[in-house]
């Protein structure tokens, strides 16, 4: 089943999500429902707080479906580990059509549990590190327009105001 | 997260750019295995946006160049055609929003480095937005030159066409080969019996409808196959051009074998990629002898991988340049096919590119490489035997002209395209010219723009 998205806006999206205690079926059925959601917005990674979810949970696969293994999920993540700095654009499902450069580190560790509840730990790089740092900043309530500069961040908000107006966005937002 | 371009708009922006710069075709680069793993709807809107900006593509232009004020020549190949790609979206395509068509243009000019040009991509698609319909006001009066930007048609096809056919006619049929074109299919009958291929098609929702130009031919009217659909996997059917189809049938006198003395001798002189020959051999006693020749060495590979899929491995292949040297002696052939290569411009609707890349200089240079091909070929044929030329061309002097030049060397060949046609039972009437040989249309027939004639050669 689709999910809906939460744009920006929605207080759900900066507050920072809560440990998963307990992975169920309820939950492994909510994690297939994210990755269908995902790849059906195009998006590389999803997590569960644009879902309306506030949980420490993220979906991903940086092939868009394309090979399997690139499928991965992460219960209760910690970055252990971070290399380097890179600048790249980036685009996020809770700001369609929003898309700027943000600088993140390069390659980074990650440990986090997975469907089974085993802890796992995996070295990214490239866009599966973007990935998860985007995705790692949705579960601790942060956004990626926090990184910034006030004024240009002033300019997103314009537009993103001008699109609530024409009805091209739909959450209020102050 | 997202990639900041949506995979369909990624993969059109770089079929389209290298259609631009090196000349490749799209039809190939879409089917290719770079793009195969893309979900479906994405495939569909790839297929879409690649084609439909081609076809058009003058439109598109005249917009830029309206809102820019500058002529196109003048920007950069990946700012055109990332404009090009906003513009068919906000025009053509209702379903996308607005916002995404801008964005993601814009996107795709920032992430082709041309950092400097994305205030400008946002502007001019702005201001397209706003006020598209203001552009129309600036067409010119001149009919034709106006006709040459809304149907996306370069003026001198569209004059040479007018001065054959007036203007309607050339109207219609530059407006026609701006739609996706038919898909054709010939059903195999020995593999799949037609009705259980009907049954499946019917229980899958594909409408079909038989082919008029062609007895065995179908062409679908809606939905649509993929290549792992059982009907192509299992070679119920062969995906094959109604043109394509006829040219086979009409080659080969089936009718008259029985009377013949010993099994047919038969050469497909350009004969790839194959599908002319894998019908001939089908029409054929198993005891005839049939050679499939072509200039390409790989392309022979395929049409040997193609005769395998279909079974009809009887075929001799051989590599052949006519350009050189008759390959076989006088008098070798019953049969001789000559589909000799040419312009293309009958399957713009395929191939849109081709519009924007021929000229005259071109054709003229293809109607003499065809009429030296024709001649070399026919050297084989023995007295008595048919000789068959055919062109996906519109143009007469890759059909009618060619055939003309041919005759006037040869006084001995004579014209039986006519008594062909009622052979195979198909009414001649809407599909021969006033001088030689028949020809389709896609604005009369629905099917690419073709031209054949059936010569038959007299003692
Ligand atoms: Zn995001």
């Amino acid at each position: 089943m689709k999910l809906h998205i939460v744009k920006y806006g929605d207080p759900v999206l900066q507050r920072a999500g809560d440990e998963i205690t307990n992975i169920d079926g309820e939950l492994v059925g909510f994690i297939d429902n994210m990755f269908e959601t995902m790849y059906e917005a195009h998006g590389v990674g999803l997590a569960a707080p644009q879902v309306a979810l506030s949980k420490k949970l993220f979906v991903m696969d940086v092939s868009s479906g394309k090979e399997k293994k690139e499928r991965i999920t992460c219960i209760n993540p910690q970055i252990v580990e971070t290399k380097g700095k890179v600048i790249s654009e980036e685009g996020c499902l809770s700001f369609p059509g929003i898309y700027f450069e943000v600088e993140r580190p390069e390659v980074i560790t990650v440990s986090a549990l997975d469907l089974h509840g085993r802890e796992f730990t995996f070295e990214a790089s490239g866009l599966a590190a973007r990935c998860v740092l985007h995705e790692n900043d949705h579960i601790n309530g942060k956004v990626f327009i926090e990184y910034l500069s006030p004024l240009k961040r002033e300019l997103v908000g314009k537009k993103i105001r001008k699109r609530i107006k024409a009805g091209d966005w739909d959450t209020e937002w102050d | 997260m997202m990639e900041s371009v949506s995979p369909a708009r990624q993969s059109a922006f770089e079929i389209l750019l290298r259609v631009a710069v090196d000349g490749s075709f799209a039809t190939p680069l879409l089917a290719s295995q770079r793009y195969r793993n893309l979900s479906r709807e994405d495939h569909h809107l790839l297929h879409e946006l690649t084609l439909g900006v081609l076809r058009r593509q003058g439109w598109l232009d005249f917009l830029i160049e309206y809102f820019a004020d500058r002529p196109v020549k003048r920007l950069d190949a990946e700012v055109v055609i990332a404009l090009r790609l906003g513009l068919y979206q906000l025009q053509f395509l209702n379903r996308v929003p607005a916002h995404a068509a801008i964005n993601e243009s814009v996107n795709l000019v920032r992430l082709a480095r041309k950092k400097s040009a994305v205030p400008f991509t946002n502007a001019i698609l702005r201001k397209a937005q706003r006020d598209g319909s203001r552009a129309e006001l600036a067409l010119p009066a001149d009919p034709l030159a106006r006709l040459s930007i809304v149907a996306s048609t370069p003026r001198w096809i569209l004059e040479r066409w007018q001065q054959r056919w007036g203007v309607e006619e050339a109207s219609a049929l530059a407006i026609e080969s701006n739609l996706a074109p038919n898909i054709a299919f010939r059903y195999n009958e020995q593999i799949s019996p037609r009705t259980t291929t009907d049954l499946w098609l019917g229980e899958n929702g594909i409408i079909t409808r038989p082919s008029v130009l062609v007895a065995g031919g179908a062409v679908i009217e809606q939905g649509s196959l993929s290549p792992h659909a059982t009907p192509i996997s299992q070679n119920w059917i062969y995906l094959q051009e109604e043109s394509s189809q006829l040219t086979a049938r009409l080659a080969i006198p089936t009718e008259r074998l029985a009377d013949a003395s010993g099994p047919p001798s038969v050469w497909d002189v350009c004969a790839a990629p194959g599908g002319k020959s894998a019908l001939i051999a089908t029409l054929l006693p198993p005891s005839s002898r049939q050679v499939a020749t072509d200039l390409h060495q790989s392309r022979l590979r395929l049409m040997r991988d193609l005769f395998v899929r279909q079974g009809v491995e009887n075929i001799h292949l051989a590599q052949v340049d006519l350009t050189t040297a008759a390959p076989f002696a006088p008098g070798s052939f019953d049969q001789i096919l000559v589909d000799a290569p040419c312009s293309g411009l009958g399957t713009i609707q395929k191939n849109p590119e081709i519009k924007w890349r021929m000229s005259r200089e071109k054709i003229d240079e293809l109607a003499t490489q065809q009429q030296q091909i024709l001649e070399r070929a026919s050297e084989s044929l023995r007295t008595g035997g048919l000789l068959t030329y055919s062109v996906c061309s519109t143009e007469s002097e890759e059909g009618e002209e060619v055939v003309q030049w041919f005759r006037d060397r040869h006084q001995c060949y004579r014209d039986v395209t006519r008594e062909r046609l009622v052979e195979i039972g198909i009414d001649p009437a809407s599909l021969l010219t006033i001088s030689q040989g028949a020809r389709t249309f896609p604005h009369r027939h629905h099917t690419e723009g073709f031209f054949i004639c059936v010569l038959w050669k007299r003692s």
